[in-house]
């Protein structure tokens, strides 16, 4: 390797690689282009600019496309290519539409680095892609809230902020719920926005849809990694036995002489739960903990008093 | 730059004729392997440079794209001739783990928030942005994360064409009840239901509308060229009402609002699969009540007390 780099080489070549190299990483400033053309040496009086203004030509010539901004080089495409298809380009569209729902912040940052870096690297014809496109844009996301981006945006920003919340939201009564929890994370479920939290007394999950929350207030105290949501175990049995495929958040604990199958559940809002549990009727039964057996017949119960 | 816009040509005044070439010679070493030949053929057609290049001078640039991080691979090939190849470069796409974590994040938002066609093109583009980071863990936890991780990507595509066409197709299905046979269905949709995909059309075994998992599908056997009009399907019409409800209730495609009044609902539904619509009214909880058909309202009825009896049978 020593060898090879004391054999000799061209100096503008490295140079224009160098600047090239930078541009991939960041937006490049123009006193660090004319420190690296003028090996530091920048005196305002040299041929700096006369060469700088040849590499720039040359790359412009070689089609890769460079813009300054603000005194600061931004790089359009790379000398290196990637092929990417129409279903790629609508993909990355789609990744651009949900980053722009993020709150600012390292996650938001990353991806848009990430987006970058795909875009610098887009071939001719997914150029062309692209800017066709533009003009047929859609919104791929299904979030059906479009007017609560804000509020989502806040509701990631809590949960990346890791402060515990009083949250104010209606249920589907319609009752006004008064809640004080740990934010866990923003997912989405059935085309709604939810906000999954833990709740500070009985460690139960909720998950709350965005558009029920009436106003949240951020607590100056720290979630604690201590809290331990509940876990639920049920027994399923014959056909739904066989049939069912375990959620991220379950596992199989055992499987009995009779087929039937023990699952462990944590992590799922437990109304959410028991409406799931209800659905598969006389093939599950929920074993523990107590209270929430308790709840189940109290549904069931509940239910049969409709019809007496 | 202007006058080369206006004629078109370049002088050593306009442009860093170095930097030109060292550009050309890196785009031709990283598109594949080169000879000495293939580049000089290159550069003497290039309508830039018009002329050949010499070997040291080749040389020089190879050593100083080295210098700047290209890993240049030097070999013969079958005729014996010598070729040139950039097997590594400074501007692959490389994510620090930070990065990795923040698209994993921001993929686990998206999957559930989008249709079907997009999360396969979706998928295939992380697999493909994994095999060009070189990195096997990244692949394997996107694949771990998608609904789509048992699921033949292909074979999915043809049953959504199958769906939009509304196509009467024989599939292979792998059922835990009776084993592998195939099944006839007029496919109708594709959707997702607790992160699983389904296949939802007429069944012609039973005669009814009904779901089949997507990863149970081994393959799309026939697509019938002529459509048979399903008879005797028996369809039954189930009115139930929704109490104490601020929230508007999410109706399915065979559902209908007959009446709103104060905080109920009555919905109409027409079902050819009694299994699928007792599911659904079953999640309703206390909130829903069947008004009619009679007998369909008390099997309901009978499966309640049934679930009830099996937490008192301990």
């Amino acid at each position: 390797m020593t060898k090879k780099l004391t054999e000799k080489y061209n100096d503008s070549c490295v140079k224009l690689f160098e600047f090239l190299k930078r541009l991939h990483e960041k937006d490049v400033e123009f006193k660090w282009v004319l420190d690296l053309i003028s090996d530091g040496k920048y005196d305002g009086k040299s041929n700096t600019h006369v060469a700088l203004n040849k590499y720039l030509n040359a790359l412009r010539i070689f089609g890769i496309k460079i813009k300054k901004i603000n005194k600061k080089y931004h790089l359009l495409n790379s000398p290196y290519t990637l092929d990417f298809n129409l279903d790629d380009i609508k993909s990355i569209q789609i990744i651009k539409e949900a980053i722009a729902v993020l709150p600012e912040g390292k996650i938001k940052v990353n991806c848009e680095t990430f987006v970058h870096k795909l875009e610098v690297r887009y071939n001719k014809s997914a150029q062309n892609t692209i800017s066709t496109l533009n003009t047929k844009n859609k919104n791929h996301l299904l979030i059906s809230q479009k007017n609560l981006i804000e509020q989502i945006r806040q509701c990631e920003k809590y949960c990346q902020e890791k402060q515990k919340l009083e949250i104010i939201y209606t249920n589907t009564k319609g009752e006004e719920i008064n809640l004080l929890c740990s934010p866990i994370e923003q997912t989405c479920q059935k085309q709604k926005v939810v906000l999954k939290v833990l709740g500070n007394n009985g460690s139960r999950i909720y998950e709350i849809p965005i558009e029920r929350i009436k106003h949240i207030k951020q607590l100056p105290s720290a979630v604690s990694n201590q809290s331990i949501p509940t876990t639920i175990v049920y027994r399923i049995k014959n056909r739904l036995a066989r049939n069912y495929k375990l959620r991220e958040w379950e596992r199989l604990d055992k499987i009995e002489a009779d087929g039937s199958r023990i699952i462990i559940n944590k992590n799922e809002d437990l109304d959410m739960l028991l409406k799931r549990l209800m659905r598969y009727g006389t093939e599950c039964e929920i074993c523990s903990p107590k209270f929430f057996k308790e709840e189940m017949i109290k549904l069931i119960n509940e239910t049969i008093s409709n019809y007496e | 730059m202007k006058e080369f816009l206006k004629n078109n040509k370049v002088t050593y005044n306009l442009m860093s004729f170095t930097g030109y070439k060292s550009l050309l010679i890196f785009s031709l070493l990283s598109e594949g392997p080169k000879s000495y030949n293939e580049i000089c053929d290159y550069f003497y057609n290039n309508p830039y440079l018009r002329e050949k290049i010499s070997i040291d001078t080749l040389r020089v640039y190879i050593n100083s794209l080295k210098r700047i991080g290209c890993e240049i691979k030097r070999f013969r090939d079958e005729n014996k001739e010598s070729k040139y190849q950039i097997v590594e470069h400074p501007f692959e796409i490389k994510l620090s783990e930070e990065e990795k974590q923040s698209i994993i994040k921001i993929y686990k938002n998206i999957i559930k928030n989008i249709d079907i066609n997009d999360l396969i093109s979706l998928d295939n583009l992380l697999e493909k942005i994994g095999l060009y980071i070189k990195d096997e863990d990244f692949k394997g936890t996107i694949k771990k994360l998608s609904m789509l991780r048992d699921i033949d990507k292909s074979l999915l595509s043809d049953i959504l064409d199958c769906c939009a066409k509304k196509e009467q197709i024989v599939i292979s299905y792998s059922s835990p009840n009776s084993g592998e046979k195939d099944i006839e269905i007029i496919a109708d949709k594709v959707d997702v239901s607790n992160n699983k995909i389904y296949l939802y059309g007429i069944g012609f075994e039973y005669n009814q509308y009904g779901s089949f998992l997507v990863s149970r599908i081994k393959q799309l056997k026939e697509i019938k060229f002529n459509k048979t009009i399903p008879v005797n399907i028996e369809k039954t019409t189930i009115i139930y009402e929704i109490n104490n409800t601020n929230i508007e209730p999410e109706l399915k495609q065979n559902e209908r609002i007959l009446e709103k009044k104060d905080d109920k609902v009555t919905i109409e539904m027409t079902t050819s699969n009694i299994f699928l619509a007792r599911q659904r009214l079953l999640e309703y909880g206390p909130q829903c009540k069947i008004l009619s058909p009679q007998d369909f309202k008390n099997d309901f009825v009978k499966l309640l007390k049934d679930m009830k009896a099996e937490y008192y049978f301990d």
